[in-house]
């Protein structure tokens, strides 16, 4: 698989006014260092192969 | 009054009261005092509850004056991170906005239940804000500092928790867990805690963080003043839905069973590096002490704290959103920015993260299966300074305020039940904590092995002068 391309100025262009949210000035460093981390977990827990039948950990009881 | 009460764990100030040695109010103005001493100095507590706790302390002292039976806490002081509820206060959760909320109506189920086996509640607990944090580090009320050392962390999120009691302020303390918020504190100030099962303790009327994770437990200088205060706060409670139907498993009596016979390993692999020597040296030291000479590994741990940092970001995030919209600059910035990015997670990747959670449980169930404990670090090293924003380990910069919660992660991610014991080192001032981990609902073999550690001297919590 390769590497999904991770552009964290797009995500955050893109992504803020969908949500209602203002990324100040000094928030766009911080905010884009924790979407780079977050995308390496991401791509270090992509890694795993589930099973389709795994269910996700908090399932809904009536 | 000869008893130096301040000093005292809470199973003897209530053995004391219940002879009638030390009146209740002796105890709880003790404390007070102490508090009143220490606090400016140190950053424990933001509200003090005097007028509330003496009012309490008369009526455990009229009480024993008719001849009523008494708590098994009676008159031993406590306080709460302020995420607990308090009647008449505002539940601040370490955050400036929570300020404007009204007062909270009824207290927290957590602190009912101790006040009903007789212990006393002082005051609420300075925080990280929203539990978004490992350091102890406040931006509206300041930092809770390391008694030990006051430059430095006393570790968070449950900061004012490790504070006070490394301190000699309280006895007992209650915090929350969601990725290691009483593990990291406990480890930093060198006192016990325990992080029960999750869904085991009642978290009703607490401010949540991350409902897949939020874990409520006790803070203390031994081992038998956990098991007194777990013990008062079991049971069922209609108001959190996340509350386990298991059967109430009280420890106390348990204790004294000790450690022998018990299958204890070390855990390898992720739990064996990205960590200051100091770390492994403390596991090493309490792994000699239990004769645990096997090492198992938890597979896929990586993936595990990997998985558990993705939750949090995207579930915290969830939760403040609208205040993220609305009050952002009322943010600490450390926690805005974070829970921010948390707000832009494709939502395929927490539900995969739920996904691989069910695995990991599933692998660490047969990991376990030859097994009873398991020892990890609990930090990955001792209490950096105050304002310290990144460190190195296995020559990897990376930042202090999320990693020092590394070794705990994986292990809340699947609601383990773990003590956490304090460990010294002659000629260092600071101390650093072990994980004593077992299978869900055995909170009564981590705390038989903490017990059996503290009664051979391997750990222990002194207070900081």
């Amino acid at each position: 698989m390769s590497e999904p391309a991770f552009d964290a100025d797009a995500i955050i262009e893109a992504m803020a006014p969908l949500l209602g949210l203002v990324v100040g000035e000094a928030s766009r460093g911080p905010v884009k260092t924790h979407l780079e981390i977050a995308a390496r977990y991401a791509a270090l827990m992509e890694a795993t192969a589930l099973d389709d039948h795994e269910e996700p950990a908090p399932v809904f009881t009536p | 009054m000869n008893l130096p009460t301040q000093d005292l764990p809470a199973a003897e100030i209530a053995a004391a009261v219940k002879s009638g040695a030390v009146s209740a109010r002796e105890v709880v103005t003790a404390a007070l005092s102490r508090i009143e001493a220490r606090n400016g100095a140190l950053g424990a507590f933001t509200d003090v509850t005097a007028a509330r706790a003496l009012a309490k302390a008369d009526a455990i002292d009229a009480a024993r004056a008719k001849g009523e039976a008494l708590g098994a806490l009676a008159g031993a002081p406590f306080a709460a991170k302020n995420l607990f509820d308090i009647a008449g206060l505002p539940t601040r959760a370490g955050s400036k906005i929570n300020r404007d909320l009204p007062p909270a109506k009824q207290d927290a189920t957590l602190v009912e239940r101790l006040e009903a086996a007789g212990a006393v509640l002082v005051g609420g607990l300075n925080m990280g804000e929203y539990a978004y944090d490992f350091t102890g580090e406040n931006a509206h009320d300041g930092p809770s500092r390391n008694p030990h050392d006051p430059g430095h962390m006393s570790g968070g999120s449950s900061g004012g928790s490790g504070t006070a009691i490394a301190s000699g302020m309280v006895p007992l303390a209650l915090g929350s867990d969601t990725n290691g918020s009483i593990r990291v504190p406990s480890s930093l100030c060198g006192i016990f805690s325990l992080k029960p099962t999750y869904g085991r303790l009642s978290r009703a009327r607490t401010f949540p963080f991350v409902a897949s994770f939020d874990h409520l437990g006790p803070f203390a200088r031994s081992v038998t003043d956990l098991a007194l205060a777990y013990d008062a706060m079991l049971g069922p409670d209609a108001s959190d839905p996340a509350l386990a139907d298991v059967a109430p498993n009280p420890l106390a009596a348990s204790l004294a069973l000790g450690a022998e016979g018990l299958r204890i390993a070390r855990l390898g692999g992720y739990f064996a590096k990205t960590g200051e020597p100091a770390a492994f040296a403390a596991v090493e030291r309490i792994a000699k002490a239990l004769d645990a000479q096997r090492i198992v590994e938890f597979p896929q741990a990586e993936r595990a704290r990997a998985s558990g940092y993705l939750i949090t970001m995207a579930e915290g995030a969830a939760l403040h959103l609208d205040r993220l919209r609305r009050r952002g600059a009322d943010f600490d910035p450390d926690v805005r920015d974070r829970l921010i990015a948390g707000a832009m997670l494709p939502g395929a990747w927490i539900v995969k993260a739920q996904k691989f959670r069910s695995w990991f449980r599933s692998a660490v169930g047969e990991a376990m299966k030859d097994v009873d404990i398991v020892l990890a670090p609990a930090t990955p090293c001792r209490a950096p300074r105050l304002g310290q924003k990144t460190m190195v380990l296995d020559g990897q910069e990376m930042l202090v305020r999320p990693n020092l919660g590394l070794f705990t992660q994986p292990i809340s991610f699947i609601g383990l039940p773990v003590a956490t014991v304090p460990v010294w080192t002659d000629g260092e001032r600071l101390p650093i904590g072990v994980q004593i981990i077992a299978a869900p609902w055995r909170e009564d073999l981590v705390l038989r092995v903490a017990r059996a550690l503290e009664a051979q001297g391997v750990v222990k919590a002194p207070i900081a002068r």
